[in-house]
């Protein structure tokens, strides 16, 4: 099968200079697939042998999380949560005109992690979307937002109409294999047993005229930040390990990332107060909570409604806002209008602001609205 | 209106400098040196290498590699610098060219960074990885009309897709089971790549309405070992391809940027009006990619 995808720069296509930047993108359709098989937290904590008693549930608010088993892996994530989002949109695969798998882990045949061929050429075969030019990318827990970042770009100059933005993470191995090594509260891979696995996939399409589409803006990493959390495959077995300074990265969370999201909401002309639901990385009870808290001082208002959902799938990584809203539309807790804030913290440190307005996407779930 | 080329500057290992993250910070240093400019000043900054220190899968190398050049390493109340991973195989270069191209074009960056560099992730520990450790970088920023990087095209042969294939197995190492690359390359390989360029160059050169006389010089990606040599026979091709050392051959992200410093080395890139960037890589994905200098 042979795919093809021409960028033209104006001055080689007969393409007018100034109709290039006029468009906006928009969130088509939003797709997912969690595993079926539920670990609880209990479960989990079962295997791990402590100096003292810790309360995981209690303390991260997390009570399961669903784990690949059986042989599946971030490829049939991927392919079976691209197949959702397709399901639910008015495009083919063939009208795809670009895929971008975003996903920390690229497992394949089980925990064989794949660098090439790039897993998006394999999912977009897989799918029959032979038209799109294909690229992986990777940013931690920010890589599906920062494939969004990089289509809506290419949907803004005109480039491409639409594409799908993919992520299959298969993370619980990093778990499982925590499991044995977690003594103290302090252990560096404590922050391995919140995680669970997803796939997600989103479709971005060229905003009809007249309309606000996405305000995806103030993607920065802060560097000197960037050895807070390693992920890598583990020594002893078989996936991955992840040694994070969880309260470190928490607290310069916090505290660096106001002023990078007031900036992102001028320059949508919004207040905080303004915001309908925030969409926030889905780490723990104790994390959103603080972090909210510290954001609505700063910014002197509050939003509306903070969406969680780490309850019953942990950190779900680069998935994770995907997740969270396709649960929302599910469970019709947007009405149109509404005003939605997602905004990445990722290792890295990665901060990325999304803003758009809750329009027909909502009726590809079924609303009455 | 496309990407331009500000600097280029590629690394080799030395006493001190054996990593990915050490060669791509070598590389780009030495690029922005050569751009004059601060680091600071970088809106993105775009990894392409593949093979990196001990598989480090979190966060992104390019974070890694922004912080040891200083960019923006916390925000200061003015631009930051944004930095991810981009993974297109041997071409990726040409991927992210085009991924920083509207971000340059639409003002929201000045400068963006693109680096390339490839290291056995545990030295020794993979018999089967054939590549020989490199770094490049090149620093772009926005062109005047006419200039830069005008067009691009890719195509992807999927039906080559085992031709060739690198993944992390679980595997006998001694006594013990280890986590260790393994990468898997088919004979046909460098031919199928010849064969894939070959059937799409005409359209490409169709689309930017030139004729192969109307290329000035023709840079590749250097691997897999003999691709370039099969290519050969196309028209016109042989006299417009950089002939470069075999060596370069057994680069891998970071050869396309051996070969375009070495064409400027030679003054034939100086000297050049219409360069045509050429890449192939596993899937198979062929990139085209039409340069126009500054006149």
């Amino acid at each position: 099968m042979k795919a093809r995808l021409e960028v033209h720069n104006p001055e080689s296509l007969s393409v007018r200079a100034d109709s290039a930047f006029n468009f906006r993108s928009r969130f088509e359709s939003i797709g997912v697939k969690t595993p079926a098989t539920r670990l609880t937290t209990r479960e989990l904590m079962a295997d791990v042998k402590m100096w003292g008693r810790i309360d995981l549930e209690a303390l991260t608010g997390i009570v399961a999380r669903r784990v690949c088993v059986g042989g599946e892996d971030s490829y049939d994530l991927s392919i079976s949560a691209a197949r959702d989002c397709l399901s639910r949109s008015r495009y083919k695969p063939e009208d795809l005109e670009m895929i971008i798998c975003c996903s920390i882990t690229r497992y394949q045949d089980g925990l064989n992690f794949v660098y090439e061929p790039p897993l998006s050429l394999t999912v977009k075969d897989a799918i029959g979307a032979h038209r799109a030019l294909n690229f992986d990318i990777t940013n931690a827990c920010a890589g599906m937002l920062t494939g969004v970042y990089i289509m809506d770009d290419f949907i803004r100059r005109g480039a491409i109409e639409r594409g799908m933005v993919i992520s299959g993470e298969y993370l619980s191995s990093a778990a499982r294999n925590a499991a044995p090594h977690v003594k103290t509260v302090l252990s560096g891979q404590l922050a391995s047993l919140t995680v669970g696995d997803c796939g997600a996939a989103v479709i971005l399409e060229r905003a009809p005229e007249g309309e606000a589409g996405l305000q995806v803006s103030n993607f920065m990493t802060l560097a000197r930040y960037s050895d807070l959390c390693i992920g890598e495959p583990c020594v002893d077995a078989p996936g991955a390990q992840m040694v994070t300074a969880a309260r470190k990265i928490h607290q310069v969370a916090i505290s660096d990332s106001p002023p990078i999201l007031e900036r992102a909401l001028r320059a949508a002309g919004l207040e905080y107060g303004d915001i309908d639901h925030f969409i926030p990385h889905q780490t723990s009870i104790r994390a959103i909570r603080s972090g909210g808290k510290h954001l609505a001082r700063y910014l002197g208002s509050n939003v509306k409604n903070i969406v969680t959902n780490f309850q019953e799938y942990g950190n779900t990584a680069s998935t994770t806002h995907f997740l969270a809203m396709h649960r929302c539309l599910q469970e019709k807790v947007f009405k149109k209008g509404d005003k939605i804030l997602i905004m990445a913290f990722a290792s890295g440190l990665v901060i990325g602001v999304v803003i758009f307005t809750m329009d027909e996407l909502l009726d590809r779930y079924g609303s009455a609205d | 209106m496309g990407a331009l080329i500000e600097s280029v500057a590629v690394s080799r290992p030395g006493l001190f400098r054996r990593g990915s993250v050490d060669l791509a910070v070598k590389a780009a240093t030495d690029c922005l040196l050569e751009a004059r400019l601060d680091p600071n000043e970088l809106g993105l900054l775009i990894n392409v290498g593949i093979y990196r220190d001990r598989d480090i899968g979190e966060p992104s190398i390019a974070s890694f590699i922004q912080r040891r050049i200083k960019a923006n390493e916390l925000f200061t109340g003015s631009e930051g610098t944004f930095s991810f991973d981009l993974n297109n195989g041997a071409g990726g270069m040409i991927t992210a060219i085009m991924a920083l191209d509207g971000f340059l074009a639409s003002g929201a960056v000045k400068y963006g960074l693109v680096v390339a560099s490839d290291a056995e992730p545990h030295p020794g520990r993979c018999p089967t990885y054939p590549f020989v450790p490199a770094g490049a970088a090149l620093v772009l920023s926005q062109g005047r009309s006419g200039e830069g990087f005008l067009h691009f095209r890719t195509d992807t042969f999927t039906e080559y897709a085992a031709d060739f294939s690198s993944r992390i197995e679980w595997t006998a190492r001694g006594r013990k089971n280890k986590n260790i690359l393994v990468v898997k390359q088919k004979e046909e390989y460098a031919r199928h790549c010849a064969r894939c360029v070959q059937e799409k160059l005409a359209d490409f050169l169709k689309e930017i309405s030139l004729s192969m006389e109307e290329i000035d010089i023709v840079i590749p990606t250097p691997g897999p070992p003999g691709w370039r040599e099969a290519l050969a026979g196309e028209p016109g091709m042989s006299e417009r391809m950089m002939a470069l050392p075999a060596e370069f051959s057994r680069m891998h992200t970071a050869g396309l940027g051996f070969a375009l410093m070495q064409a400027r080395e030679e003054g034939r890139f100086a000297r050049a009006r219409n360069c045509l960037f050429l890449t192939v890589g596993s899937g198979i994905t062929v990139g085209f990619a039409l340069y126009r200098n500054p006149s």
